[in-house]
């Protein structure tokens, strides 16, 4: 009997606690629900469970199963494999916030300015290099390699390990493309770097 | 004189929205100062309407300017170093460009990588590989990238560009007249032109992406004008051939329907101004042989190649689509053959090219 009376007083405790959560509970039953609490391991753990339980239910990420990450992220290469990516890392815009006039003195406002431009390029660098770091996760190696060709297959991004290739064959498309008779090729002048993003068959 | 340093304000800008807010107030400050309050004009919307051209020059309309950038580009006596960058790739050549009695004259020399001289006579070239002793005699190339030369007709060009003078500048030591050439749609990029103001020639010009960020630049770095003809120093090394290996790089006219295949509706604007077989590398052992079908497309300003090839494993690997300056390439295979598509246009376009290609036969 004393089991049962204590269990159905723990489960009073549980279902106060509940309201006390939801903000329903009675003014004058909460000092007996906090002496309780205070001494009653159950209690203190079915707290915790329900805060993280009210926590899960509030928040999307909490909530998600793990499988939902590694489904992001198939996605992602998947996309990823399908953009071409960008050489011109460098443009070749004026430096902003490079000055080669010496700096006046005490114009506060124009030095702030010009240091803006230079932190905001390096965050710049920063994804730019966290980038390529995606990309080098992915499957390295020669593009002949029969690794490459698979993962490209099964539509997986496969960039150069080094993200810089020199194909001598595309070499020879774009000189034979824009290189003869006047002009220039920088294209032509060997050791062109290209990015390159091999197509899913 | 401040206005090429005020203009160089309206050059730092990027965008096309932004820099016509920028050369409308630059404008101002030209018109209090130098009274070139021109430059503050609305004019740039149409692209016939008169182009101011600085203090002193007539006003030019969009075909006045591109009949004036190829006539100095074909009847110039010029000499001096051009820089070609493309993202992080930096090279550049030497040029001289000459004519007498109506006979051109060019020689451009690589300052980088491996040496290599093209000589031109007329539609005669010839390019020697020093280090190899090897000299490809080739066809003349439809495709000038510089001092760009625009092509065909030039109220057709600009059916699909805008012409807008953005304000003076100085380059290769010379006065110049600053153009945008703004694409009317987003199958090609804009671009940006200094053109000498005594003489026409183009002196820089930039390919520009979507955001005004530049994908490639050439510039004369100098420039010498005018000058006697030297035609001995294009014909002379065409003629002295000794010691060299002369190889065979010519390429043959051919029909692109006739070879089984069929591009009747390329890119507004665009149109096909060569079709040839050639080999792709003339100095590789069995290149004869070996020949590629190229047709070259052109808006007026850029260039699309088309190459077909039949399909060899050993050599054609993977479909890839490569992006290096404003280049974009994508080579794949379809059935039998092997298709690459190049050219100064955004990757888009450049698969728009590959998806008109059709195969006849």
């Amino acid at each position: 009997m004393l089991n049962n009376s204590e269990s159905a007083a723990a489960a009073l405790a549980r279902e106060r606690l509940s309201s006390l959560m939801d903000g329903e509970l009675a003014p004058e039953q909460l000092p007996e629900l906090v002496e309780r609490w205070a001494g009653d391991a159950d209690a203190q753990e079915c707290w915790h469970v329900y805060h993280l339980v009210g926590d899960a239910l509030r928040s999307d990420d909490l909530a998600v199963s793990p499988h939902r990450d590694q489904a992001f992220l198939a996605a992602l290469r998947l996309r990823l494999a399908d953009e071409p990516v960008p050489l011109a890392t460098a443009p070749l815009r004026p430096v902003p916030g490079v000055s080669t006039q010496p700096e006046s003195a005490g114009s506060l406002w124009t030095s702030r300015r010009r240091l803006i431009a230079p932190v905001a390029m390096a965050a710049g660098v920063v994804a730019l290099v966290g980038v390529l770091l995606v990309l080098r996760g992915g499957p390295v190696g020669q593009p002949e390699s029969g690794q490459m060709a698979n993962a490209a297959r099964e539509g997986v991004l496969a960039v150069s390990g080094s993200n810089v290739i020199r194909d001598t064959r595309l070499d020879r498309y774009l000189q034979a493309h824009r290189t003869q008779g006047n002009g220039i090729s920088a294209l032509a002048a060997g050791g062109t770097q290209f990015h390159i993003v091999y197509e899913p068959e | 004189m401040s206005p090429p340093r005020r203009a160089k304000g309206v050059l730092d800008s990027h965008g096309p929205k932004l820099q016509r807010r920028r050369v409308g107030r630059a404008g101002v400050g030209l018109g209090l100062g130098m009274g070139l309050g021109l430059l503050g004009m609305p004019l740039w919307s149409k692209p016939e309407g008169p182009l101011p051209t600085g203090a002193g020059a007539a006003d030019m309309d969009g075909v006045q300017w591109l009949e004036r950038l190829r006539h100095a580009a074909l009847n110039l006596n010029y000499r001096g170093t051009v820089a070609f960058s493309a993202g992080a790739v930096v090279s550049s050549s030497r040029l001289s460009h000459h004519v007498e009695a109506g006979e051109q004259y060019e020689r451009v020399e690589m300052l980088d990588g491996r040496a290599r001289l093209h000589y031109r006579h007329n539609d005669e070239v010839l390019i020697v590989w020093p280090a190899n002793k090897v000299a490809v005699i080739e066809s003349r190339s439809v495709v000038q990238r510089f001092p760009m030369m625009p092509t065909g007709s030039a109220p057709k060009l600009l059916e699909h560009y805008d012409l807008r003078a953005s304000g003076l500048d100085r380059m290769a030591g010379r006065d110049a007249q600053v153009l945008s050439v703004v694409p009317r749609d987003a199958l090609r990029f804009a671009q940006r032109w200094w053109i000498d103001r005594d003489s026409g020639l183009m002196l820089r010009s930039d390919l520009l992406g979507p955001q005004g960020v530049v994908l490639e630049s050439s510039s004369f770095i100098d420039l010498q004008l005018g000058g006697k003809a030297r035609p001995e120093e294009v014909l002379e090394p065409m003629k002295r051939l000794d010691g060299l290996r002369l190889v065979q790089g010519r390429t043959v006219n051919v029909r692109l329907d006739s070879e089984g295949w069929s591009l009747t509706r390329p890119l507004p604007g665009f149109s096909m101004v060569s079709c040839g077989k050639r080999p792709l590398d003339p100095t590789a052992p069995g290149a004869q042989g070996d020949k590629v079908l190229q047709a070259v497309f052109s808006d007026g300003l850029v260039h699309v190649s088309v190459f077909i090839e039949p399909y060899d494993r050993t050599r054609h690997k993977q479909g890839m689509r490569t992006t290096m300056g404003g280049t974009n390439t994508v080579m794949h295979r379809r059935a039998d053959a092997w298709v690459t598509v190049v050219g100064e246009v955004p990757m888009a376009s450049v698969l728009q090219f590959d998806a008109a290609l059709e195969r006849l036969r």
